[in-house]
């Protein structure tokens, strides 16, 4: 059954299928999201660190370009639609004697390579007085500029309340079955029926490669897995990592990181997964990651709260590859630092569809009302706190079922509601019953991230 | 002012005459808690300190002055001594080391508390880890299969206890989760469970907004009732009666870690039966979660030499 004709169909709303709505809302067009997912943003983009990044090695691939110039188009759209994060700096840490006689030679190669970021040489002395924090083995460093730590789920949902409210449809929860390229036109088959479009987009992230398939393409990805550790406070003001005389193309290693919230954030490691909904978290992972970090501070580093692991579609090459084929544009192998790159990576593709024949007229668009929320001026706020870890009201559960949240899962990640230090202890039975009401349902039915997570009976 | 009005924070409120700052339900875990320590029922001492000195609020911020208090009618900053009292809080996954998927059906335990006391069913063959009273007093209440896996042992239970009251007890580790959507089974040293809820009940005192006064279980995990109401007193006498301090080290928890020499009492948190010595001075916990005598002197260290029994 035919459900309906678009200009453009997006496939995957993780943050690149996100971005790119939210460029094509700009334009007097009909367009249709669809996702997997019960909400938007679940794939690769729920389980990253949000560092918006600077350096990525090597300097010349088209991600580490994508990456420097999406890096201050990403805060600005972070400031236009109200999105919460912390600007700091990268501090790549020497701790060996050797590390000190190469340190300037990588600083002048990072001068060279980073053009409108800063980069300095940092000795001893100041770094420890200004990051009390760290190990008395760090012996110097580079301190490099541009970087940030971006409410990711407060991203994710802006881009797609901006979407929305500006016309995009969503279709979440509805699975891509079938691709067929016709004249002037290609047919989308789902689990629901299907669609026509002027031109589809492949941004499936992580299944981005089966939807190339169903175009007659055919791509293998490496699964590379990363774990993040969450502890319950920050240690420093800047992101610390250590410095490698080798470092692997395929991860830049990793760093003690931080939350816009001020959690503290170890990770990520890389070891490869055969399977695509392996996010688990072994004892090794926490080995490693505790191994490498912890001899670059010498203060504890609080309750280890949680792990939680995401998987990169890690291409041939090593490097984003965006190609069209007929009607469709494809855009594969979006790992990191795909978040930083994402605004620009979407202009790429805009761009790639206007070549193509796609009439991008201009239209007004509404703003986006940025998620207000107690904790983020608490002395000047008033409600019934129901998380008192992240300092969550009731008004803000409510308002995330309103802003489209179906699941508890929604509910913590637009609210960050049962995701302190407690974990849930206090606040859970609050949130279910809160939500049920606002919902207009029985708290039996609610589910914690889609079919079969029911929660309680 | 104190923080929480649980059991603890209601006893301290009586004894120091302060006000109580509370979010939620004044009573705590203890208000609906019928399962006894020693002969002794929590809701019976809950009633018994029960009191509407309470504001109704969050404390998000606390220094040396007072307090940040948030509620539906604004922020605003209570002068006073600050006095935490906002009970244990269950030790994460990656503190017990279990690792694997976070599938639904894995429950703090005082969310399950709160759910089970609510009407909910949190699931069919649920799994408690973490052996004390809280575990024990919830499991009281589940019409569920029941299983504990012993993390930790109980200070003021017996095994016995449990398995006279038809809870299966497995003692060993929890290693890794597994399931989908809802949780499915569980890997443990000593072999796989099925199970679709897993209670987390291994607790440690919860301090969030870091103060040097604490109370109850935010100062030191204690499973019997009537003791958490005699270390609210022992924290009242020693504000309330100033003098010099007396700071306490010992190899087994114990509250409060700074006591006011004209007090010198300490609760040490051992099972009846421990052999103690006490600034050099050997003894043996008559009772668990002893009060013990300590001796003048700036620093007195209590050592655990075993048990008797």
């Amino acid at each position: 059954m035919m459900r309906d004709s678009y200009d453009v169909i997006v496939v995957g709303t993780g943050i690149i299928g996100l971005m790119i709505t939210y460029k094509l809302s700009h334009y007097d067009l009909r367009v249709l999201a669809i996702d997997r997912n019960p909400e938007p943003g679940w794939g690769v983009s729920r389980a990253h660190a949000a560092v918006v990044h600077v350096v990525q090695l090597p300097f010349r691939s088209l991600k580490s370009k994508l990456a420097r110039s999406g890096n201050p188009e990403l805060l600005r759209i972070c400031d236009e639609l109200g999105v919460r994060y912390r600007r700091t700096s990268t501090l790549i840490l020497a701790t060996e004697p050797h590390h000190l006689l190469v340190l300037p030679l990588i600083y002048l190669y990072l001068r060279l390579n980073l053009r409108g970021f800063s980069v300095r040489l940092r000795g001893r002395g100041p770094l420890l007085r200004e990051e009390p924090a760290l190990s008395n083995r760090v012996l110097g460093g580079i301190e490099v500029g541009g970087y940030a730590v971006v409410d990711n789920f407060d991203l994710l949902y802006a881009l797609y309340e901006f979407s929305k409210s500006n016309g995009v449809e969503f279709s979440l929860g509805e699975e891509v079955r079938g691709v067929e390229q016709l004249d002037g036109s290609v047919r989308v088959i789902t689990d629901r029926g299907a669609y026509e479009a002027s031109y589809l987009v492949n941004a499936a992230g992580l299944w981005a490669d089966e939807v190339l398939k169903l175009t007659g393409g055919n791509i293998k990805f490496e699964l590379g897995k990363g774990v993040l550790l969450v502890f319950d406070r920050a240690i420093s003001s800047r992101l610390l990592a250590p410095l490698y005389l080798k470092p692997d193309p395929k991860t830049k290693g990793g760093a003690i990181m931080f939350t816009h919230d001020n959690r503290g954030l170890w990770g990520p490691n890389l070891r490869f997964t055969e399977r695509k909904d392996d996010t688990s978290a072994d004892e090794q992972d926490l080995r490693t990651l505790t191994e490498k970090f912890s001899r670059l501070i010498k203060t504890d580093a609080g309750i280890p709260i949680k792990a939680y692991a995401g998987i990169r579609p890690i291409p041939p090459g090593d490097d984003f590859i965006i190609e069209r084929r007929g009607r469709v544009i494809h855009v594969l192998g979006t790992e990191s630092p795909g978040f930083t790159a994402s605004p620009s990576l979407a202009e790429l593709v805009l761009r790639m569809l206007g070549d193509s024949g796609l009439r991008l007229n201009e239209k007004p668009v509404s703003r986006r009302e940025p998620f207000r929320r107690a904790r983020d001026d608490p002395k000047r706020a008033r409600g019934h706190v129901i998380c008192a870890c992240n300092l969550v009201t009731e008004e803000e559960i409510r308002e995330a079922v309103r802003r489209g949240a179906k699941t508890l899962k929604g509910i913590f990640y637009r609210t960050g509601a049962c995701m302190g230090t407690c974990q849930g202890s206090r606040c859970l039975a609050d949130v279910l019953e809160v939500a049920a009401d606002e919902m207009g349902v029985d708290a039996r039915h609610l589910q914690l991230g889609g079919d079969g997570s029911w929660v309680v009976s | 002012m104190i923080v929480g009005a649980g059991l603890s924070g209601l006893a301290a409120a009586k004894f120091l005459r302060g006000v109580l700052v509370e979010r939620g339900e004044v009573g705590g875990f203890f208000l609906r808690d019928e399962y006894p320590v020693n002969g002794v029922r929590g809701c019976d001492l809950v009633r018994e300190f029960m009191e509407s000195n309470v504001i109704k609020g969050t404390v998000f911020e606390a220094d040396e002055g007072g307090a940040w208090v948030l509620s539906e009618e604004g922020s605003r900053y209570l002068r006073g001594t600050v006095i935490g009292a906002n009970g244990f809080r269950e030790r994460t996954l990656l503190e017990l080391g279990v690792f694997g998927s976070r599938p639904s059906g894995v429950f703090p335990l005082y969310s399950a508390w709160e759910l089970v006391n609510r009407g909910y069913r949190i699931g069919e063959r649920v799994v408690i880890y973490g052996f004390n009273h809280y575990s024990l007093s919830l499991a009281s209440k589940l019409k569920a299969e029941v299983t504990f896996i012993l993390g930790s042992g109980s200070i003021a239970h017996e095994e016995a206890e449990a398995l006279d009251r038809g809870f299966g007890v497995m003692i060993g580790a929890l290693k890794r989760i597994e399931g989908k959507g809802r949780l499915e089974a569980l890997r443990t040293s000593e072999g796989d469970l099925k199970s679709d809820a897993l209670v987390l009940a291994e607790l440690s005192p919860w301090n969030p907004l870091n103060l040097s006064y604490t109370v109850g279980n935010a100062a030191m995990i204690t499973e019997d009732p009537s003791k958490v109401v005699e270390g609210a007193k022992l924290l009242a006498s020693s504000i309330l009666s100033g003098g010099r301090r007396v700071e306490v080290i010992s190899d087994a928890p114990h509250f409060p870690r700074e006591v006011s020499e004209e007090v010198g009492r300490v609760i040490v948190g051992v099972k009846r039966g421990t052999k103690l010595r006490v600034g050099g001075v050997e003894m043996i916990a008559e009772e668990s979660y002893p009060l013990i005598e300590i001796p003048k002197g700036d620093r007195i260290r209590i050592e655990v030499m075993g048990c008797t029994e």
